[in-house]
């Protein structure tokens, strides 16, 4: 089966599973791109939130610093001992624990109270700090924020100073270690891995969850999204590379009043892992939906090539001549139906060709008969032209030597005369004759009438032969006409058994007589059908006679049987049968099994010649040698001209 | 559904970290005390406890040794500990950090010293980016001396005389800034050894009963020697201040310094970083964020001195 690359199963199951997985990936990719969109969206409005909360919580730290160090802004604050103040500011180092060092600047910008967490508490230095920034600032904007500054290259801190209430106010100015964001930092879960970081308006790292990169003085002016945030361009969350090079989904918020920039990122991975989940989701689904359609398909295909290639098969056998194949389909559709035509056509064909074969074996049967019919026939034919032949060949011999043989046997008679008239001559010369002399001659004539008579009875005997064999041109001679086959069979049959009484004393012979008394009236020749009887008895005696055996009994059966358009007799002895080498040659004339001189050889030649030729019968012989010998002659009722003619 | 995200999640983050991962080194810790790594000393206990909890196990993958204040038994210690192949040493004090930067053959050292000034040792190019296989914790703050002091003559204003207890193997440069402070506020120093058991007895006995207090600089491996020496000031009835505020109570009237429990901590957590692959000399120096101030009032009532409420008001813990 290889005139097409793909057989009718795998056909089917490609184009079943190209369908169902083309539906499920239309389906699959319509989905995956909504999930995808829907859960961008989503993770890009939770980067959003993120981003804004974070940044709150980072200006909540400093509110709050504001809101503790806003207790040494009161406007009596000038005015209470230093004693207090400085009590005041022990509290808020003891409160705020950021605040690593704070100051406290009168109206006139000298310094009144400096406490520090590492260095003794100084009072009333008086330097003069109108000029400082801080003191400007706060003078100028209340509350002042200055610029983040790294000490040491690696810590980072930022001055908060705040003016007092009242006239001439002073400020309080707090360093501020900007470290202890890292706590708030830490404290902002951004997803499972994500994180938040804090940048100045120049890139530089504030607050990061990694302390060290903020200890690095980390610039992150170069990466893109801060690079963004700094210009104020862009979306506020975009995709980026984080600080440490992973992808990540980078939203931001600002902090207008300190200058900061808040960062939450989070790994694109984990961010958009709902999309992954839906893509997961989508793909195993598809697999599976593939899976399930190339096992459908599969089956599917099965069942119809199954019943298809059963059909295939089936036919093919067909094809090879094996008419008894029958396809099992036990489906109920079409190719069930197909399969059920299919049989019932098997089944026709099947039927035709035993019919046909049953036809040729008839004709066959048929053909063989008439062949046999034939044969026989044929047989017969050529049997009965030898034995006509030979009959004709016996006759024309006979005609030609019955004259040279009347010749003999009238001269020999002749002679036998003559010598007579010689013995009376010679009386009448009685004494001239010397009586030796005369007894000499009478002795030599009396030779020669013997031989004579030894003459005349061989010619007669030779006559006789001679007869015989002119009885087979003899035909059509004798007188025709209807005779009660029965009586016939009787009459020959007593003539026969005191023949042969006559010539043999003893004889004697069991003789059962079967004659139908249906059988008739025949149109025959009596006289010539007598011979056939007699030879046939005659042949029976000499059988039974022949057999000498302790203990048998001689018995001759005959028999008439009337048919519808014929009539058999029977004529059966159990005597010594005929031997296989005889039987095909007892029909010809001269053949005979009789000693010499005893048989012509021409019995059964002849009566072969009447019942055949004369009377359109049929003579036949069966027998088995030393058991019986059955001779059948059918007469056909039939006028014998009409038998002839066929 | 967060645990399929989570698993999601997991493979593509860890993959994204594995890409850019350094080479890890052998998850072994070194850990060299100057002094002690007994079970009373306090840089001993934070970090070890910490490294335990982060599953580290004594004798499998964290070594302690102590130097005993012997440079040579320091050297040694080191040399065993270099022998079990660590990731990195964790040495505690400025002799051990010495030691174990000059010994250690490159493997990184997280220091924990709260005396040397790292850049002006020559131990790191700067606090930013050491840039050598030396970093960690440092606190070289002498102008605490002056704290201590303020804090001494608030609580005990009547006080004339100082004795600073001063471990030599920290250097001079604390006692040298304390003695200056001292003299700025008018008061007579001495300095002697807090390991030698004699000295201070016979220092203390130079002056006049309320008087004379005593601050404690800092000393590595100190803490063993706390209760003994507190003691003996609470016999003697002087006030003392200890850079230690963890362990007030042991006779000292006031403890102020960096929170050790906190900071110290930190230690373990660089360690681990460096374990983990990074360069230490790209791990920035800590210093500390937090100071904490203790007051004993019960030490103080045994001195029969009225605490401040400035100083009450400090206090972050006040033990009664």
């Amino acid at each position: 089966m290889k005139r097409r690359g793909l057989s009718l199963a795998q056909r089917l199951t490609l184009a079943f599973l190209g369908l169902v997985g083309a539906v499920l990936l239309v389906n699959g990719s319509i989905s995956m791109w909504f999930a995808y969109r829907e859960a961008t969206e989503a993770a890009v409005r939770v980067e959003q939130e993120k981003a804004d909360a974070a940044a709150d919580r980072v200006a909540q730290f400093i509110a709050e610093l504001e809101q503790q160090i806003g207790w040494t802004t009161r406007a009596d604050w000038a005015r209470v001992p230093m004693e207090q103040r400085r009590y005041d500011f022990i509290r808020l180092l003891r409160q705020a624990p950021a605040i690593s060092e704070v100051l406290y600047v009168d109206g006139e910008g000298r310094e009144r109270l400096r406490l520090s967490r590492l260095e003794p508490d100084v009072l009333d230095s008086g330097t003069d700090l109108s000029a400082d920034a801080r003191f400007r600032g706060a003078r100028e904007n209340r509350v002042w924020y200055g610029p983040v500054t790294f000490r040491r290259g690696s810590e980072p801190y930022m001055a908060l100073a705040m003016v007092h209430a009242g006239r001439n106010p002073g400020a309080t100015i707090a360093e501020v270690n900007l470290k202890l964001i890292w706590e708030v930092m830490t404290a902002i879960r951004v997803g499972g891995t994500g994180y938040a970081f804090v940048t100045d308006t120049a890139g530089r790292l504030i607050a990061h969850p990694d302390m060290s990169l903020v200890l690095r003085d980390t610039d992150l002016s170069a990466l893109p999204q801060v690079a963004g945030a700094i210009a104020g361009a862009g979306e506020r969350v975009r995709a980026a590379r984080g600080v440490d090079g992973r992808a990540v989904l980078s939203a931001h918020a600002t902090i207008p009043r300190l200058g900061w920039i808040v960062f939450v990122e989070q790994p694109t991975s984990e961010a958009l892992a709902p999309v992954y989940a839906a893509a997961y989701q989508t793909l195993a689904l598809l697999a599976l939906g593939v899976v399930v359609a190339l096992l459908a398909g599969v089956v599917l295909a099965r069942r119809l090539t199954g019943p298809i290639r059963a059909l295939q098969a089936g036919a093919e056998r067909l094809g090879q001549g094996d008419l008894a194949q029958r396809i099992d389909v036990e489906a109920r559709d079409e190719i069930g139906t197909l399969a059920l035509r299919f049989n019932e056509m098997a089944v026709r064909i099947q039927d035709a060709q035993e019919t046909l074969e049953a036809n040729v074996a008839d004709r066959t049967r048929e053909l063989a008969e008439s062949l046999d019919d034939l044969r026989a026939a044929q047989d017969r034919l050529v049997q009965t032209e030898k034995l006509a032949s030979l009959g004709q060949l016996t006759a024309g011999i006979a005609h030609e030597i019955k004259n040279p043989l009347n010749f003999v046997n009238n001269f020999a008679e002749l002679s036998i005369d003559l010598l007579a008239e010689l013995r009376d001559a010679m009386d009448r010369a009685d004494g001239a004759i010397a009586p030796a002399l005369r007894l000499e001659i009478d002795e030599l004539c009396g030779m020669l009438r013997d031989n004579l008579a030894k003459v005349t009875a061989h010619g007669r005997r030779a006559d006789s032969i001679v007869r015989n064999m002119l009885a087979h041109s003899r035909e059509g001679k004798s007188e025709r006409r209807r005779v009660d086959i029965n009586a016939l069979v009787e009459e020959s049959l007593n003539l026969a058994w005191h023949g042969a009484r006559a010539e043999r004393p003893g004889f004697n012979v069991a003789i059962d007589k079967r004659l139908d008394p249906a059988a008739g009236q025949l149109d025959l020749y009596p006289q010539e059908f007598t011979r056939v009887l007699l030879n046939l008895f005659g042949n029976a005696f000499h059988a039974v006679q022949q057999k000498d055996k302790a203990g048998f009994q001689p018995h001759l059966l005959v028999s008439t049987q009337a048919r519808a358009e014929e009539v058999v007799v029977t004529v059966r002895d159990n005597g010594t049968g005929i031997p296989e080498t005889v039987r095909s040659h007892i029909f010809e004339p001269f053949f005979t099994t009789k000693p010499p001189g005893q048989g012509t050889g021409l019995g059964l030649s002849l009566s072969h010649d009447i019942v055949v030729q004369q009377h359109g019968g049929r003579i036949e012989v069966a027998t088995a040698p030393g058991e019986w010998t059955q001779f059948n002659v059918t007469l056909p009722r039939m006028p014998a001209e009409q038998g002839r003619a066929a | 559904m967060i645990g399929r995200r989570a698993a999601l999640a997991l493979p593509l983050a860890a993959a994204a970290r594995d890409a850019d991962a350094q080479p890890r080194r052998p998850r072994r810790i070194g850990y060299v005390h100057s002094v002690s790594i007994g079970p009373a000393n306090n840089a001993t206990r934070i970090i070890g406890g910490h490294l335990r909890q982060r599953g580290f196990v004594d004798a499998q993958t964290l070594f302690l040794r102590a130097g005993r204040g012997d440079p040579a038994v320091l050297e040694r210690a080191i040399e065993e500990l270099l022998a079990h192949d660590p990731g990195a040493l964790i040495a505690v004090g400025a002799p051990a950090v010495f030691a174990a930067a000059r010994l250690g053959r490159g493997v990184p050292v997280v220091a924990v010293d709260l005396e040397t000034d790292p850049v002006a040792a020559g131990l790191a190019a700067s606090d930013a980016r050491p840039g050598g296989h030396v970093t960690g914790l440092f606190l070289d703050q002498p102008s605490l001396a002056g704290k201590w002091l303020d804090l001494l003559l608030e609580l005990a204003p009547a006080t004339r005389h100082v004795v600073f207890l001063w471990d030599p193997a920290t250097g001079p440069h604390q006692r040298d800034v304390a003695v200056v402070q001292a003299g700025r506020r008018r008061l007579t120093a001495a300095v002697v050894n807090p390991f030698d058991t004699d000295a201070l007895p016979s220092a203390l006995a130079r002056a006049a009963r309320g008087t004379v207090g005593v601050v404690m600089l800092t000393a590595p491996g100190i803490t063993e020697h706390l209760g003994r020496i507190g003691g003996m000031l609470q016999a003697m009835g002087v006030p003392g201040v200890t850079f230690l505020a963890n362990f007030v109570g042991s006779g000292f009237a006031m403890g102020y310094g960096v929170d050790q429990p906190h900071y110290f901590a930190r230690a373990a957590v660089l360690a681990e970083r460096i374990l983990d692959g990074e360069d230490p000399g790209a791990i920035p120096i800590e210093r500390p964020t937090r100071f904490r101030f203790a007051i004993d009032l019960r030490a103080t009532g045994t001195l029969g001195l009225a605490v401040p409420h400035t100083l009450l008001a400090l206090a972050d813990e006040v033990l009664e």
